[in-house]
């Protein structure tokens, strides 16, 4: 693009107007030419004064505090240590494949506390705020199962082989708690959730369900809520609301007896 | 201690300088920029959203993302203010445009929604007055453009269309909206030159 095809752009690109090959190229126009790049950052200030026409509401206080909150909130960075307690407290012996889970609970741990920055679709981001602190209270109940002596786990399989998504489901009989952990899982559609099942030799049951982020997810289980001896573990995608019966199981898994 | 000094002092701070201050983690400078420009932020994006929720929404973000990564700023490339409503105009028009328009915008068009708006003379009392004067300058400029410049201006700054979508929904030639937009913004930055140069946006 010439200069003089960037300048008659440059007000429509200021107010967010051109199309989206109009901008492709004007952006990278001024990337090498300084007359333009200065036009541009010209006819941007212009435009972001037009914001300041708009009729002016005060913000409530309450989204004040929400947000200095959270800037204390933000302060709080707990991730490495985790990390570092979920390697202590692995049982010895537990073997390659354990310390392969407790490498990725605490990545789960980091990405969570930080990919909120990266991400660039924000939409969850409110929500993941407000449930920060419940998720935490899960990782910690995630590695009082991979600190107890007896525990278990068992792989589960993505029934479509293509699918990258992974999963580990955890238990300790003497800690009563079980966890599954999921990796590299489809984003779901608005108005879903995973839901994990447990299948016993005459019934299926609802475990709860789950919400990704950025293909982690996560459920913490306490064993009394579970039947006592199933036969299967699997995770389904269902409504918000969660299914009764479960639909087709993506990732699946058999106890051995 | 003496609290209540201290803080006036943060009022006093330029908002380059408490930007610097934001990247060492001080959490007044960052209430300090929150009170400078919190209402010009929710404002901005309640403007374009039409919806206060979804605008507290937006505000929460851009601001927690201003705390985390306030590196995000580059003060080389030009002043914080415009930067931040760039940011959250661009922001909130995504929402917008993530939502397929669905709520709001079959309801009303947006040349429709801006016939609706309250009249902008009020200035909150509150505002700060420097941004005060800027925004009375912007009005008056505003109001100087022929109707029909400024009616493109506003669908397309704050109802996040582009000029194709403009024309279609006006049912206006493609080339009059271009030709709109250029006279209207030339006249805008003629108005705004002494702000522009001065910096003060
Ligand atoms: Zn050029």
């Amino acid at each position: 693009m010439k200069c003089e095809q960037v300048r008659d752009l440059l007000d429509a690109y200021a107010l967010g107007a051109a199309e989206a090959d109009e901008a492709n190229a004007i952006e990278e126009h001024v990337a090498d030419c300084v007359r333009c790049w200065s036009s541009l950052s010209e006819a941007q200030r212009a435009a972001a004064s037009i914001a300041l026409s708009t009729a002016f509401q005060r913000a409530p206080q309450s989204l004040r505090n929400r947000i200095l909150d959270e800037a204390q909130r933000g302060e709080r960075r707990v991730a490495p240590n985790l990390l570092q307690l979920a390697r202590r407290l692995m049982p010895v012996g537990a073997g390659v494949v354990a310390a392969g889970a407790a490498a990725s609970l605490g990545f789960a741990i980091f990405l969570q506390t930080e990919v909120s920055d990266l991400r660039s679709d924000n939409n969850q981001l409110v929500a993941e705020i407000e449930t920060a602190d419940a998720r935490l209270s899960q990782q910690q109940q995630l590695l009082t199962v991979l600190s107890a002596p007896d525990f278990q786990q068992i792989t589960l399989e993505a029934r479509d082989p293509t699918s990258p998504s992974t999963a580990v489901y955890q238990w300790s009989d003497s800690g009563g708690t079980a966890a599954l952990l999921c990796n590299n899982l489809a984003s779901l559609q608005q108005g879903q959730v995973y839901q994990v099942w447990l299948i016993t030799e005459v019934d299926s049951y609802s475990a709860g369900s789950f919400q990704t982020w950025d293909g982690i997810g996560q459920l913490s289980m306490d064993l009394d809520d579970l039947p006592e001896h199933p036969i299967a573990i699997g995770v389904s995608i269902e409504d918000t609301d969660g299914a009764v019966e479960p639909g087709e199981m993506f990732l699946f898994a058999e106890f051995q007896q | 201690m003496n609290v209540s000094s201290s803080d006036s002092d943060y009022a006093e701070l330029g908002d380059e300088e408490l930007m610097q201050r934001l990247h060492h983690r001080d959490q007044r400078a960052f209430e300090a920029i929150f009170d400078r420009y919190g209402d010009l932020v929710y404002s901005t994006a309640l403007r374009v959203l039409r919806d206060t929720q979804l605008a507290e929404d937006v505000s929460q973000e851009i601001f927690v993302r201003l705390w985390r990564k306030p590196q995000s700023y580059v003060a080389e490339r030009g002043r914080f203010l415009t930067w931040l409503i760039s940011v959250t105009r661009n922001r909130a028009v995504d929402e917008v445009r993530s939502r397929g328009r669905r709520q709001r915008h079959e309801t009303a068009s947006p040349e429709e929604q801006e016939r609706e708006l309250p009249a902008s003379d009020s200035i909150d009392p509150a505002l700060n007055a420097q941004l005060a004067e800027q925004a009375r300058i912007v009005r008056a400029a505003l109001a100087e453009l022929p109707p029909e410049q400024r009616e493109i201006i506003e669908l397309a700054y704050f109802g996040g269309l582009t000029q194709q979508e403009i024309s279609d929904r006006l049912d206006q030639p493609l080339g009059t909206v271009k030709t709109r937009i250029r006279l209207g913004m030339q006249k805008l930055r003629a108005a705004l030159a002494p702000q522009i140069r001065s910096e003060q946006i």
